[in-house]
């Protein structure tokens, strides 16, 4: 897992440029998606350190995504921030968000200063528990 | 061909050149819009307004890429009478807040003086080499023509310069401050006249019996304080404090030589003064503002064990603003003069409370009466606005022989 790369998926040109702008800027690298099925090709592909998925998208949703995700060896530690328009996602239990493996779910209209400091957040925390793996064994 | 490829190249570098621009201004922009959506939605009525301007001056910092946020607010903005700024700041201050405001005070007073340039957004912009201030954007906070206060951006970071797109971000901020400034003003002021009305209402009550006196204004005091001992404040402990306040609204229905009279009383006037819970839960019902008060007006002479009155509900039934009206109404009754007994010594009366936790009294309030310091209170009582403080009692006096008697 490359953990200083992210994978955006949004299926709004203008969601992908800002988010990936902002990343970009802060030093991160970022692939982009522009559909569900993408997502998930590139996922498997590119192994990303972090997701930030839309969850209305064409074909498969976010949370189909995410979820898909989980069933591959490869990429189901992936954690993913889920961006939602609709408050689809605000209002899931926290138990069916942990089992795709979502850790934030962030409204739209949102801040990219915030996506950017829960990104590093993510980030940071998956690089402290692979330091802590390596110990272990 | 070759030509070909260099112009392809160069177009798609300018192109992509275009798109960043147009990524930074876009982030830029949603950066705004949901700053400006989180100060709307924060602006609540009862949002403490130091807090509401350290949230705006943090995120403003953030916004416009500042070094610092300085907001003031000018005296009389908050609090009636209050003769000093108030001056809240983030990051790191070019000078002394004082050396900022002897600088841009005077040009705020000037209409159409204008250090560098005045847009139309009432914003000033002060360009670098001011003694040792360096660039700095005011808005002013205004309500029509009275300046309530101000808030400035302090030295961009990397040495840019402050623009129009600053100043309308600023001066929209501004603008939501004073909105919010006219509502906590506005909400205050009708606070002051509701709880004014319902003091006024509720002493012409305890006007009709001397020897309640200002007992009204007490109970609610005390239920207020026994709540906040609890971990309870904010609103929930106002509305305490103002069931406290209505809680014998009921006796206006109640004839004044029953409540007047100084000895016991019989059976059937007793009757009559177990109606007052009933009678005052109908005033109010009425009122939709005060619907969340009729169970404790018409329970808090309801006990623990069910022996008490209209309803004889049993512990778990009776409500919470009940429970604790009960308590200090018992309290308030034994620490003052009576008709037919002398008040009670703040430390006998706390005994008895302790003696009847259970029984009379939900033993989780009695719990936290316990906890009361009686002095500091009586002291707090003596500075209350609108408590009248019958001469001598809740005095802590050593020795009185008290009998339990009705309690009405």
């Amino acid at each position: 897992m490359n953990n200083k790369l992210v994978l955006i998926a949004d299926d709004e040109v203008h969601i992908r440029e800002v988010v990936s702008y902002k990343l970009q800027s802060a030093g991160l690298e970022v692939i982009m998606a522009r559909d569900g099925q993408e997502a998930l090709e590139l996922a498997k592909s590119e192994h990303p350190g972090l997701l930030i998925v839309d969850y209305q998208m064409p074909g498969l949703n976010g949370l189909e995504v995410c979820l898909q995700l989980r069933q591959e060896p490869q990429a189901q530690r992936i954690p993913a921030i889920m961006l939602t328009a609709t408050g689809r996602g605000l209002d899931m239990a926290q138990a069916e968000l942990d089992r795709a493996g979502i850790r934030v779910v962030i409204a739209k209209p949102f801040s990219p200063r915030e996506v950017l400091s829960c990104a590093e957040e993510l980030l940071g925390q998956e690089d402290a528990e692979v330091a802590a793996e390596k110990v272990e064994k | 061909m070759a030509q070909t490829v260099k112009d392809t190249y160069s177009r798609s570098s300018e192109q992509a050149d275009e798109v960043e621009s147009l990524s930074r201004n876009l982030a830029e922009t949603y950066e705004e819009l949901s700053f400006i959506y989180k100060l709307n939605n924060a602006m609540n009525v009862t949002a403490n307004p130091e807090e509401y301007f350290r949230q705006i001056a943090e995120n403003l910092g953030e916004l416009l890429g500042v070094k610092a946020v300085l907001v003031v607010l000018f005296p009389e903005t908050l609090i009636s009478g209050d003769k000093d700024n108030i001056v809240i700041h983030c990051g790191q201050l070019p000078a002394s807040e004082e050396q900022i405001m002897n600088r841009v005070y005077p040009d705020m007073l000037v209409k159409g003086g204008c250090p560098v340039r005045r847009d139309p957004s009432h914003c000033l912009t002060y360009a670098a080499g001011d003694e040792e201030l360096g660039q700095m954007l005011l808005a002013p906070i205004l309500r029509g023509e009275r300046r309530l206060g101000m808030i400035m951006a302090l030295e961009p970071m990397s040495g840019r310069q402050f623009d129009n797109i600053d100043a309308t971000r600023l001066s929209n901020v501004a603008n939501i401050a004073a909105a919010f400034l006219e509502n906590f003003r506005l909400y205050g002021s009708l606070r002051r006249l509701f709880l004014g009305s319902m003091r006024a209402l509720t002493s012409s009550i305890d006007a009709k019996d001397p020897y309640t006196c200002g007992h009204s204004e007490r109970v609610a005091l005390l239920s207020k304080k026994i709540v906040e001992l609890m971990g309870l404040s904010g609103i929930e402990a106002e509305r305490i404090y103002l069931c406290g306040l209505l809680h014998d609204i009921g006796k206006i229905g109640v004839p004044e030589a029953v409540l007047q009279k100084p000895d016991k009383l019989t059976v059937y006037e007793f009757e009559l003064v177990k109606q007052h819970p009933v009678i005052g839960a109908k005033i109010i019902r009425g009122i939709q503002e005060m619907e969340d008060l009729v169970p404790g007006v018409l329970h808090h002479h309801e006990r623990m064990d069910g022996e008490g009155y209209p309803d004889g509900l049993g512990a778990k039934e009776i409500p919470f603003q009940a429970r604790v009206l009960c308590v200090g109404d018992a309290l308030d009754a034994m620490t003052s003069d009576r008709p037919y007994r002398k008040a009670l010594p703040a430390k006998l009366a706390e005994s008895e409370i302790f003696r009847a936790a259970g029984t009379q009294f939900d033993p989780a309030l009695v719990e936290a009466v316990l906890k009361l310091n009686f002095p500091e209170y009586i002291a707090e009582l003596r500075t209350h606005k609108g408590v009248q403080l019958p001469e001598d009692s809740y005095e802590l006096r050593d020795s009185v022989s008290a009998e339990a008697s009705y309690e009405r």
